[in-house]
This record gives structure tokens, C-alpha cells and sequence, in this order.
């Protein structure tokens, strides 16, 4: 790649400056003013507060609360992550073999991509509040299903909400990646295998887990922040706080309940738990990965 | 024949799935298109009702929501501005620093390319 250097000085701060300034505004920040907050315990109101040390993060570990979030979130991430995933496989592949109708296919799979989390849930409360719900009566003559008090209904509500969006932007991407696997490789493995099942998982997968990779991050990013919209439009944390993600949990705390302490160890948390998972993957699995 | 047959199933499983995606959009449509009295009597409609043109009319131009103070046309024009300036300034703040960091000799380029990442 020939690339032509400049070396002026001052051209080069004047190019950066604009992004320099907005992330140090909004980021940099306010992430010092979390740490901040979150080393000291504060009154409602913000008038006075006192240095605590590690008296927040003791606070935030032996409540029982944050525990079950904590528990709620990881099973959220695992779940939702492998369905959306697995499902969005599924159909790209589907609209990749197909012969007829690829493109009618492909523009009415992806509009739940386009819909805001919080709408999301509000579609879903339309399937499953019991006043309104379509499926709730269907659900409830099954096996009492009743979200309000028995945390498994809950936990499904809002894995079948939060799945639902992450399909077809998994979907998507997976097709661009299926459509980026070169020819020729394809058809040298029809030569090699016969069963297409297996053709899939030895030849293809593979060539994908670049799309994959980048995907699992994606989802994780979504299933940790974004579905703090779905959570806040259908179930609030119901049954006795058994459906509260950790970012839910520090936003009541902060906002609603007022205790910045609290909610800025939760935050650092939080912030600790997703930089162990990204260099977690960027360590094992991305050894794995073969980018051409 | 056989070649028939996967492209049949094919065709099916990707059925399934647009009925899985579409289902819910095509129902709050469709509801959409009733009185309030018959939501609020049956639950959620999966046909079409004929009080489309009044249901639209009265939410895009009357002032409604919690303090009676916005319509929803106001609400969209408010969207676009939104979306728009925001994709903007990111995409040209961006093109910026990225030109910066490849075309100059840049003795902190791996900070700055850190500190953005």
C-alpha cells in the first residue's frame, strides 16, 4: 500500500481535534466522575459527600438483589446470544440455497432490525400481558403460564422479546458473510462430501468465523446494554426483581432511587465484567479465526 | 426430483421464519386500523379494521401523549433531524481522525487510535 506522509505539525492536531474534544467531553468525563462517585456516598440531593473507600462495592456484593441481576444477566447473555445466533444461521443459510425469491425473502426478514428495544417490548406486551396479550391466554391454559409471579414465564418473555429483534441483524450479517465465501471452495467440497449437513459444518462454518466472532460480540454488547429497553417496557424486573439486568438495576438505583454510590460501583462492575469478556475473546478465540 | 424436494424445505423452514419475524408488525398494523373500544373488548386483532384513515389522522396531527404538548408528525420531523445530524457529524468527525492517523507521521497514532477504540 503506497501512502504518501505528511509531516506538518499542526494539520494533524487540527484533523483529530474535533473527535479528541467530543470523546473527552463525553466519555473521559463522565468516567471520572463515576469513579468519583462511586468511591464516596453521597446524599439524595448531591449536596455533600464524604469519602467511603470500598464501603459501595462491599455494599453492591452482599446484596442479595444484585446477586439475582447478576444471575439473570448471565443467563440472559448465554441464552439469548446462542438462539439469535443459532436461528439467524439457520435462515441465512436458507436464503442463500434458495433458487426463487432470495430478494423478497431477504427485505421482510430484516425489518425487526430496524425496530427501537423499546418498541420491541412494547410488541411483546402485546402478545403477553395478560389484559391484551394474544398468546397469554393460550400460554395460560397450557401450563398457567403467568409472569408475574413465576420467574421462568418471565425469564421466557423476555428471551423470546430480546431473541426476536437479534434474529434478523444476525441474519443479515451472516448472509454477507455465506455470500463472501468464494465459489470455488464450494464446489471443491461438493467433489470431497456428499452429505450437505456435513459440507456445512467442516467447510463452510469455518470459512465464517470471522462474520461469527465479530457477531458474538455484538450480541453480548446487546444482550448486556440494549435490552435495558425491553426490560423497562415489559416486565420492569417483575417477579420480586428476578428479571433485572445489571444496567437496569444501577439505572434504578441512580436515577429513580437516587444513590449515585451505588450505582457508580455498579457501573465499574459492569464496565470490569465486559473488558473480561472482550479480552477473553480476543485471547482464545480469535487465534482461532482466519482472516484471508 | 431430490433437488426438488431440499428446495421445498428450503422454502419452508424460510417461511417459518418470516412468519416468526413479520407476525407481530403485521398484527400491531393491523390493530392499529381498529376502535380503541374493540381493542380494549377482544384483545389484539389480526384483521383489518376500517378506522385506518381516523386512527392515522388523529395521531399525526392532534397533540397527544403525556402533557398534551406533541403530535407524532412534530415526533418524526424530530427523529430525522436527529438521525441525520447525528450520522453526519459521526461519519465526518470519524473520516477526520482516521485521515489524521493514516496520512500524517504520527507520533502518538496508537494512543489516539486507543483512545478512540
Amino acid at each position: 500500500m503506497k501512502r504518501v506522509q505528511f509531516s506538518s505539525y499542526f494539520t494533524q492536531w487540527f484533523f483529530v481535534a474535533p473527535q479528541l474534544i467530543i470523546i473527552i467531553i463525553f466519555l473521559y468525563i463522565p468516567i471520572v466522575q463515576t469513579f468519583r462517585d462511586a468511591f464516596t456516598s453521597q446524599d439524595p440531593f448531591g449536596f455533600s459527600s464524604t469519602f467511603a473507600g470500598l464501603d459501595n462495592f462491599r455494599y453492591t456484593f452482599s446484596d442479595p438483589n444484585y446477586l439475582i441481576a447478576l444471575k439473570f444477566t448471565c443467563i440472559m447473555m448465554v441464552v439469548v446470544t446462542f438462539l439469535s445466533m443459532a436461528l439467524g444461521l439457520l435462515l441465512a443459510v436458507q436464503a442463500n440455497n434458495v433458487i426463487h425469491g432470495k430478494s423478497a425473502y431477504k427485505t421482510l426478514l430484516i425489518w425487526p432490525y430496524a425496530i427501537a428495544p423499546a418498541v420491541v417490548g412494547l410488541t411483546a406486551t402485546y402478545f403477553f400481558s395478560e389484559r391484551l396479550g394474544l398468546m397469554y391466554a393460550v400460554f395460560h391454559d397450557l401450563w398457567g403460564f403467568n409472569w408475574m409471579n413465576n420467574p421462568i414465564d418471565a425469564y421466557i418473555y423476555v428471551f423470546i422479546a430480546a431473541t426476536w429483534k437479534q434474529i434478523s441483524a444476525n441474519f443479515i450479517f451472516f448472509l454477507a458473510g455465506l455470500q463472501s465465501i468464494q465459489k470455488q471452495i464450494i464446489e471443491a467440497s461438493l467433489i470431497d462430501c456428499k452429505s450437505s449437513f456435513r459440507r456445512f459444518w467442516t467447510v463452510t462454518f469455518p470459512l465464517l468465523m470471522p462474520t461469527t466472532f465479530f457477531l458474538l460480540i455484538i450480541n453480548i454488547t446487546y444482550a448486556f446494554f440494549d435490552t435495558l429497553g425491553i426490560i423497562d417496557t415489559t416486565t420492569l424486573g417483575s417477579p420480586g426483581g428476578e428479571t433485572k439486568t445489571l444496567v437496569f438495576k444501577s439505572y434504578l438505583d441512580g436515577f429513580i432511587g437516587m444513590d449515585l454510590g451505588a450505582a457508580g460501583a455498579q457501573s465499574i462492575i459492569m464496565m470490569l465484567l465486559v473488558l473480561i469478556i472482550c479480552v477473553f475473546q480476543f485471547r482464545f478465540i480469535d487465534r482461532k479465526v482466519h482472516y484471508n | 426430483m431430490s433437488v426438488n424436494f431440499s428446495q421445498i424445505l428450503i422454502h419452508l423452514i424460510l417461511v417459518l421464519g418470516l412468519l416468526l419475524m413479520i407476525i407481530p408488525i403485521w398484527m400491531t398494523f393491523a390493530s392499529s386500523t381498529h376502535d380503541n373500544s374493540t381493542i380494549l373488548s377482544e384483545g389484539m386483532q389480526m384483521g383489518l379494521g376500517n378506522h385506518f384513515i381516523e386512527n392515522y389522522y388523529r395521531v399525526l396531527n392532534i397533540k397527544s401523549g403525556f402533557f398534551e404538548g406533541i403530535s407524532a408528525s412534530s415526533m418524526f420531523i424530530n427523529s430525522f433531524i436527529m438521525a441525520f445530524g447525528i450520522a453526519t457529524l459521526t461519519v465526518l468527525t470519524s473520516i477526520m481522525t482516521a485521515y489524521a492517523i493514516v496520512y500524517f507521521k504520527f507520533k502518538f497514532a496508537v494512543p489516539i487510535f486507543w483512545i478512540f477504540f
